[in-house]
């Protein structure tokens, strides 16, 4: 029952020399291919890994990863999810990649997402939809859906996302795991697939905070590829993960959010302030008044950079290419036309009409001006409080096809999360309980760089409670 | 705002053809995507600075020096067609 190890307990396996790395790695390469069809949390799956002598001398020692096919991975398949790059080959390793191989970590393969992270459900994909291991008739969430479905069913234990508007924390909760998206600038973006680039951020999806912490502190840091990349010495998450925390002030939004949230979620998070309180928390009420804005605000920006970012492929260089183009300009049409799905369309259109002359102002500046006054109502609230809380959904996990047709309700699923990206901030989304079997996450916002906070919180409620442990019995 | 969107001109500006079908069903799609975006064009903001970088800062640039030479062969592998190191499009003139 290898699976049921943390992190932690694994690399003290490793050390101890009671297992090998190469065992560990067959162990979830055979649970892979156990339950991977039933899932489809996988798009390319790594039949053997380099042989390195050295691994035990790594921090990791060779603890088994899965990557988010939105990662460049040099010889591997790299596809983002979509038919564009569906036989794209990386020529070289993203920053991540790079620092976890270094620190000993071994790629189990890369998973399924939506198309260019663009989706809340997985069912944007090329490769199809990945299944919620909680109940296979339900999305994962999106747009890491099969990070999150992947480390939920133990077919890994950990995995790497990404995360623009809660693309982290929507599959995190909605597969019952921890999922951390750190401050903008904190781990490179180099050799991650943008999709916008003013909101992009990777992090990692795994059962604990604790996990995350030791692969948060190895990934993160300053990197001369990422121009955006943060130059600062920052506090070792590891390190200060046990310390019991100061006293926190927790504070809650009152929200026009919750008007639209089921009834079992906004019970959960009474049950989670209720438990933070015990731990010796302060919970005051605070305003975030701008937040009804996240989701227009939302996708003007997203949208436009997307369009921007997207003008790359146009089947010269790389990626999938038409065979009926007569002209250069029928070339690049015909090949994004055939290259991308409907939701990605959308969004490139959308981005260029927000970006298109006479709207420019309108809409893009705009949403730029509104996402200060988002930023600043943060800036506000961490004067008086040292993490938020919310849930990071408005409702539990949706049927496949039951939103697929209607983008709108899709969109409103990240109404929580999105003001986190807006200003650049830390979030983690963390299992809180559970209704008709179904997880629930609990969503902390801290301030920049305060990635310590969130998973020292997190890690001492995780203490306390066990809603992280469980797993989906036909997985277990 | 005005309530329509030209989806003609949209298709050529983001190099994306549709047929007509496809322009009907982008079209309703969009117009509903629009209502939601025009709450935040519809707000008067002037005195609010714009906030490009979530952490207002600058971005910093690293000097213009070749770090990793001789790629193009590799990097051209995934062309999907090339002669001599050049990329093949359509002939664009005659």
């Amino acid at each position: 029952m290898l699976h049921h190890l943390s992190i932690k307990e694994l690399i003290t396996s490793l050390s101890e020399k009671k297992l090998s790395y190469e065992e560990l790695f067959s162990y979830y390469q055979e649970r892979i291919q156990k339950f991977n069809p039933k899932l489809n949390a996988f798009i390319s799956v790594n039949e053997s890994f380099l042989d390195q002598d050295s691994i035990i001398e790594t921090k990791l020692k060779g603890i088994p990863i899965a990557h988010k096919d939105i990662f460049c991975m040099k010889g591997h398949l790299t596809t983002c999810g979509s038919k564009m790059l569906a036989n794209f080959k990386s020529p070289y390793d993203a920053t991540i990649i790079t620092r976890l191989a270094s620190a000993g970590a071994l790629t189990l393969g890369k998973t399924n997402m939506d198309e260019f992270a663009m989706g809340s459900s997985n069912e944007t994909s090329f490769f199809g939809p990945c299944k919620n291991p909680w109940d296979l008739k339900l999305v994962p969430g999106g747009s890491s859906g099969g990070s999150a479905s992947a480390v939920a069913a133990r077919l890994a234990p950990i995995a790497t996302a990404t995360d623009t508007g809660g693309s982290i924390r929507q599959p995190a909760a909605f597969c019952g795991v921890t999922g951390l998206k750190p401050t903008y600038g904190m781990i490179s973006r180099f050799g991650m697939i943008a999709f916008a680039s003013s909101l992009d951020q990777a992090g990692f999806i795994a059962p604990s905070a604790e996990d995350i912490a030791i692969f948060y502190d190895l990934a993160s840091g300053y990197d001369p590829k990422d121009s955006t990349s943060i130059n600062e010495q920052v506090a070792s998450t590891t390190k200060n993960l046990d310390q019991k925390p100061n006293a926190l002030t927790i504070g809650i939004a009152k929200s026009s959010l919750d008007k639209h949230a089921d009834p079992n979620i906004l019970n959960a998070i009474k049950q989670a302030v209720n438990q933070f309180e015990k731990m010796g928390a302060k919970i005051i009420d605070i305003d975030l008044k701008n937040s009804h804005l996240n989701v227009p605000t939302y996708y003007i920006i997203a949208p436009a950079e997307a369009s921007s970012n997207l003008s790359r492929f146009d089947g010269v260089r790389y990626g999938h290419r038409s065979e009926d183009s007569e002209s250069l300009q029928s070339l690049y049409a015909n090949t994004r036309s055939e290259g991308f799905g409907d939701e990605v369309k959308r969004r490139i259109l959308i981005g260029s009409y927000v970006l298109s002359a006479g709207f420019y102002d309108a809409y893009y500046i705009k949403a730029l001006r509104v996402r200060r006054l988002i930023a600043n109502d943060y800036k506000e609230a961490f004067k008086k409080v040292d993490l938020i809380l919310s849930p990071t959904t408005p409702n539990l996990p949706f049927a496949i096809g039951e939103k697929s047709n209607d983008p709108i309700s899709m969109y409103h699923n990240d109404a929580y999360t999105i003001g986190a990206n807006l200003a650049g901030l830390p979030a983690i989304s963390f299992p809180i309980g559970f209704h008709n079997g179904l997880p629930i996450g609990g969503h902390f916002v801290a301030q920049h760089l305060r990635e310590d906070l969130l998973l020292n919180a997190v890690n001492h409620f995780q203490k306390e409670t066990d809603f992280h442990q469980q797993i989906p019995q036909e997985f277990d | 705002m005005s309530q329509n969107i030209d989806i003609k001109a949209l298709s050529y500006l983001a190099k994306i053809s549709l047929d007509e079908d496809e322009s009907l069903a982008v079209q309703e799609k969009l117009l509903d995507i629009k209502k939601i975006i025009d709450e935040v064009a519809n707000l008067e903001l002037d005195s609010i600075e714009p906030l490009y970088n979530p952490l207002d800062r600058e971005q910093v640039l690293r000097p213009d020096e070749v770090t990793e030479k001789d790629q193009s062969s590799e990097l051209q592998k995934n062309a999907p067609e090339t002669i001599d190191g050049y990329y093949v499009v359509p002939q664009v003139v005659d």
